[in-house]
């Protein structure tokens, strides 16, 4: 067992499998030893955290990606489809701010799937989307100048005349 | 706002009209976006498209613009027998050849590949093909000496360097030294003991730049302009030296690309009025009937039917075919919505509804040729040769993913393969 400990001080126990789902968590776990612990997790919430744990503890029986593949896969993981399965797809049924916290603590501890299937759930908010809705949808401030959209519109103009 | 790698790992999955979208949603994101994601989704959406031809100097001005262009391939209106479930004769030279997707999955002449393993599609077997060499140019300031490596293959060239160009027979590149301009040319066909000592071939012109250099098998096609601003070309094979040809004509403008059959030097321009010429030394300019042609297209040799040269469009679909024995032209891009030369279409079949089908189009024994397979017919071809399944449905072929709009039906498939029947080839004008 170990301890993971939240930004706003809450300890989850968690099984040691379950823990290794993140790399970073699993390095540190072989670098000071078994009995490693209470392990910080700063900049995570607990209800962040609480998430995250959910998903490793449901993914604990999964092939881990291999290290070292990174670079490798990359180019192939970019063909591949945004096609999510059913229980990922449901964990990620969240409000947009818990999706970007899981995707940054993904990135922070290292847990690749969740990270890949975070912006996979992301990309699949965007396809099909006009700028404005992405905007709506993301609430992304609009700061281009009348000039520069009036510029990205004489600019598809031209390229419709092909 | 997430930060910039986590952007970008999202952007991986976006295809180019959601890219562009998001792009366009506040200038903050149009400027984190790397340069190597606009690259990424747009060869993804486009494999073929080479930033060196296009008219824009970046991935980003690429994408952004290019998600506006018009991506329905061309409408083949060729004649010719289709041949279904029959392997691909040996000469057999899909127009979309090549076309690696950076993925498990190869396309090649005489079959496909999935997962490494190879379909055969003609009668001799094939190895799974080393995979694409690199090029890399080692800029050096002016003056100095330049090394250009193709693979394990070297040249070092002196000067001003502009552009090389290599193939697996030559490397030849193009630098100017005050006011001349020489071309170096090593033939790597030529093996010796010590790289060092592999002949390297050097000729010096009196011309200046703009200038295009192409490669037709061991041969190098130049084109300078010269000290009045004519353009002027020449052939150049090593070690048997230039061979100037005059053309009938000055030429005005540099050509898109230059073919060689005959012993003439064919060029093919294209002018933003999308009004290409043909010209050779051999005879007067001639202009086609209007072509459907931009500053995205490429013309390229048949490197095994040197009498035909084969002009790609932006997405690396051939969109005319030119015939240089007969002087003719056929240009494949007559309307809208039709076929690519390689791909999957789903086609309706009497017993069980609808299945997909992977159709090349291609060249072989000098006539346009279709072959078609069925996902069936791959699956067992497949697993007769490999013992296993095949791990991967056919709707990987499909270049242009979620896109279901470019189906091509039954009638469709069958009006266009009619029209292969009776070549109907316009003669150049003036010949």
């Amino acid at each position: 067992m170990v301890t993971l400990v939240s930004s706003d001080g809450v300890s989850f126990n968690v099984d040691q499998k379950v823990a290794s789902r993140s790399a970073l968590i699993k390095n540190m776990m072989e670098d000071i030893g078994e009995d490693a612990g209470e392990i910080p997790v700063p900049n995570v919430s607990s209800n962040v955290l609480k998430k995250v744990i959910e998903y490793c503890t449901y993914h604990k029986d999964d092939p881990l990606p291999q290290s070292g593949e990174d670079e490798g896969t990359s180019a192939a993981d970019k063909k591949k489809s945004t096609v999510i399965d059913d229980w990922d797809y449901n964990f990620l049924q969240v409000d947009q701010e818990m999706l970007f916290e899981i995707i940054l603590t993904a990135n922070y501890l290292d847990i690749k799937p969740l990270l890949d299937v975070g912006c996979k759930t992301v990309a699949n908010m965007i396809k099909g989307k006009t700028p404005e809705e992405i905007r709506r949808t993301f609430n992304i401030a609009n700061d281009f100048t009348p000039e520069e959209e009036a510029q990205i519109r004489r600019e598809n103009e031209w390229a419709e005349d092909r | 706002m997430l930060p910039s790698e986590i952007l970008d790992h999202i952007c991986c999955y976006l295809d180019l009209e959601a890219l562009v979208s998001l792009t366009q949603t506040s200038r903050e994101l149009l400027e984190l976006i790397f340069e190597t994601t606009y690259r990424d989704v747009l060869l993804r959406y486009c494999p073929f498209y080479d930033l060196d031809y296009s008219q824009w100097d970046s991935w980003k001005a690429s994408a952004l613009h290019f998600s506006k262009v018009d991506t329905r391939p061309f409408e083949l209106s060729l004649k010719n027998p289709i041949h279904i479930n029959t392997p691909l004769p040996d000469d057999f030279q899909c127009f979309c050849r090549g076309a690696d997707l950076k993925s498990e999955i190869v396309y090649e002449d005489s079959g496909v590949f999935i997962e490494n393993k190879f379909v055969n599609l003609s009668q001799s077997h094939r190895k799974v093909p080393p995979s694409p060499i690199l090029m890399y140019i080692d800029s050096a300031p002016f003056g100095l000496v330049h090394e250009i490596n193709y693979g394990e293959e070297s040249m070092k060239v002196v000067g001003d360097f502009h552009r090389s160009i290599c193939t697996s027979q030559i490397m030849a590149a193009v630098s100017t030294y005050g006011d001349q301009l020489g071309l170096l040319m090593k033939d790597l066909t030529e093996k010796m003991e010590d790289p060092e000592e592999a002949p390297l071939y050097f000729a010096r012109l009196h011309g200046r730049g703009p200038f295009r250099l192409q490669a037709v098998g061991k041969r190098v096609i130049l084109v300078v302009t010269g000290h009045k601003g004519e353009l002027f070309s020449s052939i150049f094979s090593a070690p048997g030296g230039f061979t100037n040809l005059v053309y009938t004509k000055p030429l005005r403008k540099l050509p898109a690309g230059m073919l060689f059959y005959d012993g003439h030097v064919y060029d093919v321009f294209m002018s933003l009025s999308k009004k290409p010429v043909v010209q050779s030394t051999r005879s007067n300019s001639s202009t086609p009937e209007e072509w459907k042609l931009n500053r995205y297209h490429k013309v390229e040799q048949d490197e095994r039917h040197t009498q035909y040269a084969l002009i790609y469009n932006q997405h690396g679909v051939v969109s005319a075919l030119v015939d240089l024995k007969e002087h003719k032209i056929q240009n494949l891009m007559d309307t809208p919505n039709a076929p690519q030369s390689f791909g999957t279409w789903s086609i309706p079949t009497q017993a069980f509804g609808t299945e997909r089908h992977l159709i090349f189009i291609g060249i072989s024994k000098g006539a346009v040729r279709i072959h078609k397979y069925s996902e069936t017919y791959l699956a067992d071809r497949y697993r007769g040769q490999n013992h296993r399944s095949m791990p991967i449905g056919l709707d990987v072929f499909h270049p242009a993913e979620e896109d279901s709009t470019d189906v091509l039906t039954y009638s469709k498939l069958n009006s266009f393969v009619d029209r292969f029947a009776g070549l109907n080839i316009p003669s150049w004008p003036g010949e």
